[in-house]
């Protein structure tokens, strides 16, 4: 094992893993999206004058791009599209008199650019009906359809914005952190099978340096928190996971520290890192029966791998997870190196 | 002998011994009604009705601290060399399973205990009593099961409280929250056991890899 950690080429890898992720993912731009839209109400029967703006788009003066609102069956074109500039629209649409809406009927608005793509703003205009009976008849003269951007791209998520490409920092922290334990976990079942000291520290630089792991991603997921849910901390069933991993391996240290001969250190937390390690397991499965999260994935939120071009995260996604893991194991190895030459000195 | 008169032994020297100090008893006892009585206190007297989260939330953790103290000398009452001469004559697993059993009738018992003090001085929301008994029983022995484990820990390192504290409060979280959840359950007169099954299931699973666990681990523990 003290030789493969010596090895070179896993650490050239990681780094080549690494980099590329830094870099795809700061490279690629973020798909054309909707960001503002006003008015947001309207009144049946009235001229309603949208003006729009969008992200990452270029329109020209030559382009026609298609504005059309739809909710649940109702679709509108635009009667008139005039590009104002490369990231900003104005559309005129005649709303029909009696359109049957009892109420107010939320619309979605979704411009389908030449270049562009498709982009949509979920419910962002609310049309307020006159007139419940509907006899007018309405047809869109364009044809609709949905198509992607022209240029390789990341989602554009509402909320989310360019905030997505923290999937390439702060999920992969957490799986290094995850495997440095799991790695813990097996050096201290190999200390109590084998009593070799080796195993303990192992299992000791591990845990730190996934402790480490641990922090910076808190660190990035409460930056991301704050941009996206408004605040750094929520009562979220991960976050808590989080925390319970952060004050039992914290433990452990204190344990380690409280303990001075070698041999009694090394069996006690061992002993303490299994005990631990299985309990946290059980939590994070355990704990996400109790209560909804708000992560992708849990409690009605959609997984990453639920979004419609996540084939443009998943590679870079996976090379930050191999980076970050390798990079975890290299400063444990070198950790693991420099506690070896501190006992040989003590010698 | 096998394991089970082994345990057998264990667990009526340990009734034994707290026969004997009858004082150390008797005060986790106090400790419980005390801790109630500045509950009581705390909240204006008892003047308006608790909120059942709140009851629930001070129940529990009342449990937890009285755990942690009523457990925490499981394995520092007796001296070294008499724990070593148990080692000699035992396997370390009966001596493991004779604590969690010795110390899960004392949990039972101090959950009584707070249960009774707290229902005549803070009132009670449980409305399912079949639920909330079988609850209050599984929630002592996980309590007692991963105390015990821990207390060892702790004890080879000196068993200071702070250690004790900080060791367990992490790992005891699962089962906390999933006993305030099921307390939750238990509140509502209309609930059934069906309601409750798959929580129920959890619960048992944990406490039944609890006692896997240390079963498995203490032996490396104790040899010394």
């Amino acid at each position: 094992m003290l030789n493969l950690l010596r090895k070179r080429w896993w650490k050239y890898v990681s780094i080549a893993f690494l980099l590329f992720a830094i870099v795809a993912g700061m490279y690629f731009p973020l798909s054309p999206g909707i960001t503002k839209v006003s008015p947001d109400k309207a009144i049946e029967g009235s001229v309603l004058e949208l003006s729009i703006e969008t992200y990452n788009t270029d329109f020209n003066k030559e382009d026609e791009p298609v504005v059309y609102l739809r909710g649940d069956d109702l679709s509108f074109c635009a009667d008139a599209v005039i590009v104002t500039s490369p990231v900003g629209l104005t559309a005129t649409f005649i709303l029909p008199d009696s359109l049957g809406i009892n109420g107010v009927k939320p619309f979605n608005i979704i411009v389908d650019g030449a270049t562009d793509g498709t982009m949509f703003l979920r419910s962002s205009l609310f049309i307020t009906g006159r007139n419940p009976s509907n006899d007018s008849e309405y047809a869109c003269a364009k044809n609709i359809e949905v198509h992607a951007s022209a240029n390789k791209s990341f989602p554009n998520r509402v909320i989310l914005d360019e905030s997505i490409r923290n999937l390439f920092y702060h999920v992969p922290l957490w799986f290094a952190m995850l495997f440095l334990l799991m790695f813990s976990f097996g050096s201290s079942i190999a200390y109590l099978n084998s009593n070799k000291i080796i195993y303990d520290v192992f299992a000791k630089e591990a845990a730190f340096v996934a402790m480490l792991f641990g922090a910076l991603g808190i660190v990035t997921g409460m930056t991301w928190a704050n941009f996206t849910w408004g605040t750094p901390w929520t009562n979220d069933p991960k976050l808590n996971g989080a925390a319970v991993g952060m004050l039992t391996y914290l433990a452990y240290f204190v344990l380690r520290g409280s303990l001075n001969q070698r041999d009694q250190r090394a069996k006690v937390a061992a002993v303490y890192g299994i005990f631990a390690f299985v309990i946290y397991i059980i939590f994070i499965f355990v704990l996400p029966r109790l209560s909804d999260s708000l992560h992708p994935g849990n409690g009605g939120n959609p997984a990453f791998s639920n979004y419609d071009l996540d084939n443009s995260l998943r590679p870079i996604f996976y090379s930050a997870v191999i980076g970050f893991t390798g990079i975890g194991f290299w400063i444990m190895s070198l950790r693991i190196r420099y506690t070896l030459l501190l006992d040989k000195q003590q010698e | 002998m096998n394991l089970a008169q082994e345990v057998r032994y264990l667990v009526a020297k340990e009734l034994l011994l707290e026969w004997r100090q009858k004082y150390a008893l008797g005060g986790i006892a106090l400790y419980v009604v005390s801790t109630v009585f500045v509950i009581y206190t705390s909240l204006n007297q008892g003047s308006e009705e608790l909120a059942k989260t709140t009851w629930n939330v001070l129940f529990w953790i009342t449990l937890l601290f009285t755990a942690v103290n009523a457990i925490a000398k499981s394995f520092t009452q007796e001296n070294r060399e008499r724990n070593l001469y148990y080692y000699t004559l035992m396997s370390p697993q009966a001596v493991i399973l004779s604590k969690m059993v010795y110390n899960a009738g004392l949990m039972i018992l101090l959950t009584v205990i707070a249960l009774a003090v707290f229902t005549v001085m803070l009132g009670s929301p449980v409305g399912q009593w079949a639920i909330f008994s079988v609850v209050v029983v599984l929630g002592g022995l996980g309590f007692s099961f991963l105390l015990s484990m821990i207390s060892a820990i702790a004890a080879k390192a000196g068993n200071n409280a702070t250690l004790m504290a900080i060791l367990s409060f992490p790992v005891i979280l699962p089962l906390i929250l999933i006993l305030l959840k099921l307390s939750r359950f238990a509140f509502v007169s209309e609930a059934s056991f069906d309601d409750v099954s798959g929580l129920l299931v959890t619960l048992l699973a944990l406490d039944a890899m609890l006692v896997a666990l240390s079963f498995i681990l203490f032996p490396y523990l104790w040899r010394d």
